[in-house]
């Protein structure tokens, strides 16, 4: 008989030959597609750009299965264990509306200036200094997030079969390491779709026998109207900060909804990279606005399950949340009700979409950074004036060290537990100045060169300062905010009720000191371009996308406010 | 290369590998739900598969129909 065992510190299984063997034919596949895409992967062009001809479906789903990783998954499955419905924030609030301005208003600019990544865009807008802060400072964020990735990778295979982090670690990096190499940027993509679709097929099932498993939605809302009538709602308790949460409304408008979502989905240039190597400037903006459609239905893949998981736990009978010293360990949700319910064969393909979404995740952000690295670092200063297979080669060799140092960063990562309140706190550094500088370059001429990094500099060093002097009600002073007032003995400038909303008003402030020191900056010293010059990366400079001859649906504008009214209609329905 | 070949391809494999546990794996493939997941979700994956190949082999035969026609034979070249 397949039982499943319960053990104090989490979950653990019994492997049957059809489940490697399903692993084995997911992982051969990846590996083929990068050796049968190396011809096509001759230069740079192709190795860092896809050689711009991949169409609009394929950018769109590679473009949500980037952040498919570590955030998502295990994470919203937790969250959804935890504060409920109010998780399809991150969904609703915080992608959509975000996907859809960078597809409509933002794509115009960064496909149509033919720049090869996002810190190339910042050279040819402001100036070199500009691109650097930011390749930088996103060379770290991207290494870092795949570490993180690759270490919950490892620490839940680890657990869940038993298998040594170290080799998992080394196994997953090798594959990952094959096929980028072989086939670029087009592979890492090519891959992304592929576990899309794996995601949809191994884990949605879990959603449905679980619902079915409790009484349908019917069953759902009864039980938890009566244990947490909070969990069943995403709007109604954020008046205050009586909510699951700890954010009230506008916080979660302004800080989720706007600065991070913002700051994430159109300047980071892991994601931005999937939309600018469309075929044609069509299917650049579509790339965004097609990944937003399943975006907004993920939470019932997601969310759902933690959210059953959390309203049949009690009743010490069926499913239970595994708990660890005592407390529930929502981390482990997802592992654990995949484990009650699955059989078999269907775990195998469960855990290879698992495994799958780790590794994708992981690669989206080690080919981004070998094109900032390559264009942006090297060619910028040591590299000028190499010849293409210099620069393709030199990309080989960024992707070889961007996953060792991936590696390296999971090992840092193992001692933190939260992922993704880290990843959240990492994203509030980089992302939130970075949006306000796009906001002003994109749509203002007057936003000048010595504007944009004068508030690039302050507004990250403004972060810093509130992270040190602010900390939630959960953490001790420290690491996780208040290091400062710590250093100082003093008492926190600024409490708040948990590490969300810290992170919400954290990156608020960085994004609100960004934007008024470059305003600022750049109305006292005037402008250092002239319009021909800004000609194609000013919004008001840029002529305007003809998409007469797309079929009417297809146009970005109509696409994207459909979209929307899905989202606000979701938004209503969930209130 | 058309991304759905191998996409459909995979899920072939997948879904057949699914079915057949499905049928032939006994206790341990029913687990503990009153119906065969793994037969009738490796049906679901099959069929998906199936569906890929399908529109990817279409998408090659257009192709190659556009390619032998060339130049000067007549076919419109702007479809």
């Amino acid at each position: 008989m397949f039982a499943p065992i319960l053990m104090s510190s989490g979950v653990s299984i019994q492997l049957q030959a059809v489940d490697y063997l399903i692993l084995a034919v997911y992982f051969a596949f990846v590996i083929g597609i990068g050796f049968a895409l190396q011809r096509h992967t001759r230069t740079s062009d192709e190795f860092f750009l896809s050689g711009r001809s991949l169409p609009g479906w394929v950018t769109g789903l590679a473009f949500i299965s980037a952040n498919l990783g570590a955030q998502e998954l295990i994470g919203m499955a937790a969250s959804g264990a935890q504060y409920g419905i109010m998780t399809a924030h991150f969904y609703w609030v915080g992608a959509i509306p975000a996907m859809v301005f960078l597809g409509v208003f933002m794509m115009p600019m960064y496909y149509g200036s033919k720049a090869r990544s996002v810190p190339e865009y910042l050279k040819l807008r402001f100036d070199e200094r500009t691109r650097a802060f930011n390749s930088y400072s996103f060379a770290i964020m991207t290494i870092s997030s795949s570490g993180i990735s690759m270490h919950v990778l490892a620490d839940l295979i680890n657990r869940l079969i038993g298998w040594d982090y170290t080799l998992c670690l080394v196994v997953t990096s090798v594959i990952i390491l094959l096929y980028v190499l072989k086939g670029g940027l087009t592979s890492a993509m090519y891959t992304e779709v592929l576990q899309f679709f794996m995601i949809v097929f191994g884990i949605a099932p879990l959603a449905w026998i679980a619902l079915r498993d409790i009484g349908g939605w019917d069953g759902l809302v009864a039980k938890l109207t009566v244990t947490k009538p909070d969990a069943l709602h995403s709007w109604a308790g954020t008046s205050g900060t009586e909510n699951a949460m700890g954010v009230e409304w506008y916080g979660i408008l302004i800080g989720l909804g706007f600065v991070l979502s913002f700051g994430y989905w159109c300047t980071n240039f892991a994601e931005v990279q999937r939309a600018m190597v469309a075929k044609d400037m069509g299917a650049a903006r579509r790339t965004p606005i097609i990944g937003a459609i399943p975006k907004m239905l993920f939470p019932a893949v997601v969310i759902l399950p933690g959210l059953v998981a959390f309203a049949l736990t009690g009743d010490g009978q069926g499913y239970e949340l595994p708990t660890k010293d005592g407390v529930p360990n929502y981390n482990q949700v997802l592992p654990s009700m995949l484990l009650h319910y699955f059989p078999s064969g269907m775990l195998g393909l469960a855990l290879t979409a698992l495994m799958a979404s780790f590794m994708s995740g992981t690669a989206a952000n080690v080919t981004a950074f070998n094109t900032v690295w390559t264009y942006d670092i090297y060619q910028s200063t040591i590299g000028r004036g190499k010849d293409d297979a210099h620069l393709l080669r030199m990309g080989k060799y960024a992707t070889v060290f961007g996953i060792l140092a991936s590696m390296a960063f999971a090992f840092v990562a193992a001692q933190y537990n939260n992922i993704l309140s880290i990843l959240q706190l990492i994203f509030g550094f980089v992302n939130a100045p970075l949006f306000a500088t796009f906001l002003l370059g994109m749509f203002t001429r007057r936003s000048s060169s010595r504007g944009a990094f004068t508030g690039l500099i302050i507004g990250t060093f403004a972060a810093l300062l509130y992270h040190g002097f602010s900390h939630a009600v959960e953490n001790p002073l420290g690491m996780k905010g208040g290091w400062l007032a710590q250093l100082l003995g003093q008492p926190a400038a600024f409490t708040l009720g948990t590490e969300l909303a810290q992170t919400f008003w954290l990156a608020t402030v960085a994004f609100s000191v960004t934007f008024l020191v470059n305003l600022i900056v750049s109305l006292v010293t005037g402008r250092d371009k002239t319009d021909a010059e800004l000609s194609g990366l000013v919004y008001s400079l840029t002529p305007k996308p003809i998409e007469t001859h797309e079929p009417f649906l297809l146009r970005p504008a109509v696409l994207g406010s459909l979209v929307l009214v899905v989202a606000i209609f979701l938004n209503w329905y969930f209130w | 290369m058309d991304i759905r070949k191998p996409i459909g391809q995979l899920f072939l494999i997948l879904g057949t590998i699914l079915m057949a546990w499905g049928i032939f794996g006994g206790e341990a493939a029913a687990g503990k739900l009153p119906f065969n997941l793994n037969l009738w979700w490796g049906a679901a994956v099959f069929l998906f598969g199936a569906a890929m190949t399908y529109y990817a082999r279409r998408a090659a035969a257009a192709e190659s129909a556009r390619e032998s026609c060339g130049t000067g034979c007549g076919c419109s070249k702007s479809q």
